[in-house]
């Protein structure tokens, strides 16, 4: 099985050769059944990896330790549901993953793209077959997921514990698929730049494979952000640790873009920009497959990590200098663009909001690379993390907000500026109203949390007041009272599907500034049956069973948890303190139990790895969140307690932001295309 | 022109307002160790915090904190005791001198310059019309 599989591979190799060529030489050649036909070479290579990741499964189904990727990932206890994921979790598995989902994607939608007969296809499906062949060259020749041992094995090593997880099921996979499907944007908008002629026939298939990209990378990380929160016990969701970093920036690239490609689709402006963005995110995707394999950067997410950094350093600076060659070739045969006509427009808006996006992508990379740059000229190490990001993105975070309350309130092409003034009234004067309430509840120091607070409630008053005044206007009009709101965003899904995922996003923010501006913590020990006390939460120890299996060992420690009255603990109180500790047996006479948690603390013995699984009590208001941190020999437990206000609304945006996306994804129908603004 | 140099001020004075430094006073003492061990990395893991490390060693560095935070040292003067050390590596970011200054000079100047780039696209309409 394992020689079927690499035996595709090469085939795979070999079809996407004849992809780039036959297209080269079709296009020179003028020959239409040569384009066809190595058109179809990418479904050809399709199959042909698809074959190669099946028999690699069926290798892990089939325990065949002798292959030495399933040595290494998996082994005879692994419960065979998690074969999916020991599939990507290695560097070469992922790598045939990324490869899979790219070959795949790209037949889907060079199926059915629209554009079938239009020159600009050659070029992109060449650029297409062209990444296609380095990845399936690196699978290949020097990441070879169907390796054999050298020698005889009855069980294999096992698959890494910490991916033992369902979030692990969509978590990485989603990251990757979204990473590689960028390629396909980038593909159109530089076929249709080697091209020339037309620089707008692209825009369609760019900007849905680019929602597609951006919505399932979007997802990726948030899944991320969930499953570190929920189960690692890191106590946070994200750190803006290099890997997450190097997700983060090409979705941001991608995310200015998705909003500069609808200047291009209204208003025929921005088709040079456009092009650069979509350059830009796939570099930066590039820069982080460089990153995750074996880059000079350190991170907590060293699953992956290979010595192909290289290879990859090398295929990101060819493709730097590949679009950029295309791009500087090409650039005086552009005709000149149409110009803005007023700074008080939908697309000048557009164009601050772009600022504002690589602002935030460059200032990342430069807090990534800038370790390495530090160590190459002083020779001395420094680490760059969450203090820096935070200081530097977090002003820029909040005028992005601003951005997204001012946006809906323009007009494309111009704004009448006393219209704009009438509009903008109502939002603001209630974000002020809202900012000054918080600034004389939580102290002026703290203004930059309350600055935020008005900054998202500026942006969701603005998305629901024109929501309110289009529907009434549409009721007025005759529309159905019940269904003019949904007539209303069915009118315009792009527009609309926007708006939604606006609102996940101020969902997002709240959680943001929830958790980083207003989290309560504290470390105590304590004893069975004694508790701790931080704010109004009583978190009472009440047993502890520990258990123990062939590969793991675990203590689980039970917990409940009462609401309370902190002022009939205050003769525990502690100075210099947040939480405190109160002894056994002592109640406070209007505790009420509200629940109980059970904290888990794993030790596997063949990894020497721990895992610990936090105990969260969540509320749309706050989450209490604790963490085990020790098992003291004296029977003593460390516990970790936080209270972490509006964490919920973190997740409670997941499926707002894949509603909002899928819904201005959905294909308008013929009929109503041509109202549709 | 004028009307351009009075932007910049307002937006560097909006700057300076933003960036402005983490305020340590009125503070618990628990509070500034919980601040202290975001700020701090634990050296023997891959970029994790104290904050964030299960590891001994960074159970070890959080006590050490605590205690010299009740020696009633400020927090400039435990970061340079790890600095000293560690290395600088052990900071969560590094100190703001040398060329280290590059970390917060080079920000500034992709904002100011896309904020001129917009001026600039401001003023070809103004001028246009």
């Amino acid at each position: 099985m394992s020689e079927l599989g690499y035996t595709c591979l090469l085939l795979g190799l070999c079809l996407s050769l004849y992809g780039i060529i036959g297209n080269l030489v079709g296009i020179l050649t003028n020959s239409p059944e040569l384009i066809i036909s190595s058109r179809r070479s990418i479904y050809m290579t399709t199959l042909s990896v698809s074959i190669s990741v099946i028999s690699l499964i069926y290798l892990f189904i089939s325990n065949d330790f002798s292959v030495k990727y399933v040595h290494d990932h998996s082994n005879l206890a692994m419960d065979k549901s998690y074969v999916w994921v020991a599939f990507y979790s290695g560097n070469e598995g992922s790598l045939l993953y990324i490869t899979f989902i790219l070959t795949f994607a790209s037949s889907i939608v060079l199926r059915f793209s629209k554009l079938k007969n239009k020159d600009i296809i050659p070029w992109s499906t060449t650029i297409l077959s062209g990444v296609i062949f380095f990845y399936i060259l690196v699978l290949a020749f020097f990441a070879n997921p169907f390796e054999h041992m050298n020698k005889e094995v009855v069980d294999g090593i096992g698959i890494n514990p910490l991916l033992l997880h369902p979030g692990m099921f969509s978590h990485p996979p989603m990251l990757m698929a979204g990473l590689a499907i960028i390629t396909i944007p980038f593909a159109f908008a530089n076929g249709s730049l080697i091209n020339g002629n037309k620089l707008d026939d692209w825009v369609d298939i760019g900007r849905i494979t680019t929602l597609l990209s951006w919505g399932i990378l979007g997802i990726g990380m948030l899944l991320g952000a969930w499953w570190a929160y929920t189960i690692l016990g890191w106590g946070g969701y994200w750190s803006w640790d290099p890997i997450e970093n190097v997700a983060l920036m090409p979705w941001l690239a991608l995310t200015a873009f998705i909003h500069s490609i609808m200047v291009q689709k209204r208003r025929g402006m921005f088709q040079i920009w456009n092009i650069i963005l979509l350059n830009i995110a796939f570099i930066l995707a590039q820069f982080g497959t460089f990153i995750n394999r074996g880059g000079p950067v350190v991170s907590v997410h060293s699953f992956a990590s290979s010595t192909l950094g290289y290879i990859f350093l090398g295929f990101l600076i060819f493709s730097l200098i590949f679009s950029f060659t295309i791009f500087f070739w090409r650039i005086p045969k552009i005709r000149s663009e149409r110009n803005m006509e007023s700074f008080l427009s939908r697309e000048a808006s557009f164009l601050i909001n772009n600022f504002l996006l690589l602002c935030i992508t460059f200032i990342t990379l430069w807090g990534v690379i800038y370790p390495v740059f530090s160590d190459v000229i002083r020779d001395i190490s420094v680490t760059v993390a969450a203090p820096y990001f935070n200081r530097t993105n977090g002003p820029l975070l909040i005028l992005l907000v601003l951005m997204m309350g001012i946006g809906p309130l323009l007009n494309w092409r111009k704004s009448d500026p006393k219209q704009l003034v009438n509009k903008i009234f109502f939002p603001l004067t209630i974000s002020l109203l809202i900012i000054i309430i918080l600034i004389i509840f939580i102290g002026l120091e703290k203004y930059l949390a309350a600055i935020a607070f008005g900054s998202l409630s500026f942006a969701i008053i603005s998305i629901f007041q024109d929501w309110v005044q289009n529907t009434k206007i549409r009721i007025s009009s005759g529309d159905n009272k019940f269904f003019a709101w949904w007539n209303l965003i069915n009118s315009n899904r792009q527009r609309h599907g926007g708006y939604i995922v606006h609102i996940s996003i101020i969902m997002i923010g709240m959680g943001v500034i929830g958790t980083n501006f207003f989290d309560q913590r504290t470390d105590q020990a304590i004893f069975l049956e004694e508790s701790i006390v931080l704010d109004n939460y009583r978190i009472e120890y009440i047993d502890l069973i520990e258990n123990t299996k062939p590969d793991r060992i675990t203590s689980s420690a039970y917990m409940n948890i009462y609401k309370i009255n902190p002022s009939e603990y205050k003769e525990y109180y502690e100075e210099e303190s947040n939480g405190y500790k109160i002894p056994k047996n002592i109640r406070g006479i209007n505790d009420k139990k509200i629940g109980n948690i059970i904290l888990k603390h794993e030790f596997f013995p063949n990894f020497n790895q721990i895992s610990v699984r936090s105990g969260i009590l969540s509320t749309p208001i706050e989450d209490l969140y604790v963490i085990p941190r020790d098992f003291l020999e004296d029977g003593r437990i460390g516990l970790a307690v936080s209270i972490n206000p509006l964490a919920s609304w973190l997740w409670i945006s997941g499926p707002f932001f894949i509603f909002g996306t899928i819904f201005a994804l959905w294909p308008t129908s013929r009929n109503k295309k041509n109202n549709n603004f | 022109m004028l009307h351009q140099k009075k932007v910049l001020i307002f937006l560097s004075l909006f700057f300076i307002l933003f960036f402005g430094c983490i305020n340590e006073n009125d503070l618990t003492l628990e509070q500034r160790s919980y601040q202290l061990s975001k700020q701090i990395m634990c050296p023997i893991c891959d970029a994790q915090t104290l904050d964030q490390s299960q590891s001994q060693l960074a159970k070890d560095m959080k006590i050490t904190i605590l205690n010299q935070l009740s020696e009633g040292k400020t927090n400039e003067q435990i970061r340079d005791f790890f600095v000293n050390r560690y290395g600088e590596e052990v900071l969560a970011y590094p100190p703001q001198k040398g060329l280290n200054i590059f970390l917060w000079i080079i920000p500034t100047t992709i904002f100011v310059t896309g904020v001129l780039i917009i001026l600039n696209t401001y003023k070809n309409i103004k001028k246009r019309k």
